[in-house]
């Protein structure tokens, strides 16, 4: 199993970089490492720590969706700048958070945690897939698959950090949450647009991106149930 | 002004000694420590205890007691505050911080003397930098836990539950 003192650094590492601001693989990376730290935490089985984490995550959270918009090759060149002076204001919110320091308590809580216990690790991962499939479910269902896909796209992105902690290769799960993912950031700029003084000027453009992202849904719907079985055994 | 508020304090239960070349964040609970821990949570089910937010301080023995009386809370977090004396600042952001969050039930799990001169703070309004003052029922067994109500300030609080250890055995045994 890998050991959580290397993912503390990491996260100390792309923290600092995400203050500066200057790259934003920064805010990106301190957040995806935020949320193998809270798949870590499942599989030990701790109830405490967890909603640190998400305040982490959520406090980053707008500056990661700014950084995708402004990085979009479709967007006009003055959607783009306003997109870029949002993301250069909410640059200060993302110094105040990394300076809290409920960060810096979170990160010395964490290095002190001991590592899971195997018993706490079958349980959290047989919990994980079973919320997994159970999402996956729902997304076929669903009335609003928007919501849905969210929602199990964040359950596969759980069970996927959990495997990694184990070093277990998951292909297929990788795979689905890559596409979910892709689907999330396009709905992002769609949501991100129609909040912005653009949505006149580039609505020929947000309808084609509504209809294309609608489309790609409802193929992943159809192939839910492959992709379900394929997860049983991955 | 704040509004009224019930507030826990609970110590850490029993945790070992800091091992050769180990720092104090480091120390866990011991097996005894945990059934204390497990015991308190009985005992505050017992009382119908539940926080809208539960604090705990950064070291070892306070995140796993807090881990254990977190089924009684509906959100944690983690507080560098409650791992040194408290002072002024430490109040008022408390306060403000409860207020703005809606919070009316808090847990603080942290570690004595500090916890102690923060109830006698709390409940006395004479400083924590006199701690000569304090009196021993204010001072926390591990494991144990004080229930203050009241406007989170110095001497705008009242003392309504002190749990020590045989309070704890008792309640849990019901």
């Amino acid at each position: 199993m890998l050991h959580l003192a290397q993912r503390l650094d990491e996260l100390r590492a792309h923290a600092a970089i995400a203050r500066v601001g200057a790259d934003s693989r920064g805010v990106h990376r301190a957040r995806a490492t935020a949320g193998r730290i809270a798949a870590w935490l499942d599989l030990g089985g701790w109830s405490v720590l967890a909603d640190d984490v998400r305040w982490l995550r959520r406090g980053l959270a707008r500056a990661r969706d700014l950084d995708v918009i402004v990085e979009s090759a479709e967007l006009a060149p003055d959607a783009r700048a306003w997109f870029a002076r949002e993301r250069a204001a909410e640059q200060a919110r993302v110094v105040v958070l990394l300076d809290d320091e409920r960060f810096a308590a979170l990160l010395a809580a964490l290095a002190e945690l001991p590592e899971p216990r195997g018993k706490h690790v079958r349980r959290a991962l047989e919990r994980m897939q079973r919320r997994s499939l159970r999402a996956g479910d729902a997304l076929e269902r669903a009335v609003e698959p928007l919501d849905a896909a969210h929602r199990l796209r964040r359950r596969l992105r759980r069970l996927r950090h959990a495997l990694e902690w184990l070093e277990l290769p998951a292909p297929v799960l990788r795979a689905a949450q890559t596409e979910l993912g892709e689907l999330h950031d396009r709905a992002a700029l769609l949501g991100a647009l129609e909040r912005s003084p653009f949505e006149r000027a580039t609505r020929a453009g947000r309808d084609a991106r509504a209809n294309e992202l609608e489309g790609r849904l409802a193929s992943f719907r159809l192939r839910w149930p492959a992709l379900r079985g394929e997860l049983r055994r991955d | 002004m704040t509004e009224a508020v019930e507030l826990w304090l609970v110590r850490h239960a029993e945790a070992r000694d800091a091992r050769p070349g180990e720092s104090d964040a480091a120390r866990a609970l011991t097996e005894r420590g945990v059934r204390g821990a497990r015991r308190l949570r009985r005992a505050l089910r017992r009382l119908g205890a539940s926080f809208d937010r539960l604090d705990h301080s950064p070291l070892l023995r306070a995140v796993e007691t807090a881990d254990v009386l977190a089924p009684l809370a509906s959100a944690t977090r983690v507080n560098a505050g409650l791992a040194r004396e408290p002072g002024p600042e430490f109040l008022s952001d408390l306060a403000s911080e409860v207020a703005r969050s809606h919070v009316a039930r808090l847990a603080l799990v942290g570690h004595e003397p500090w916890l102690g001169q923060l109830a006698f703070w709390l409940v006395s309004g004479w400083s924590v930098r006199e701690p000569a003052r304090q009196p021993a029922w204010l001072a926390l067994e591990k494991g144990g836990a004080l229930r203050l109500r009241g406007e989170i300030a110095p001497g705008r609080m009242r003392l309504e539950h002190a749990l020590d250890s045989e309070t704890v055995r008792a309640l849990a045994r019901r």
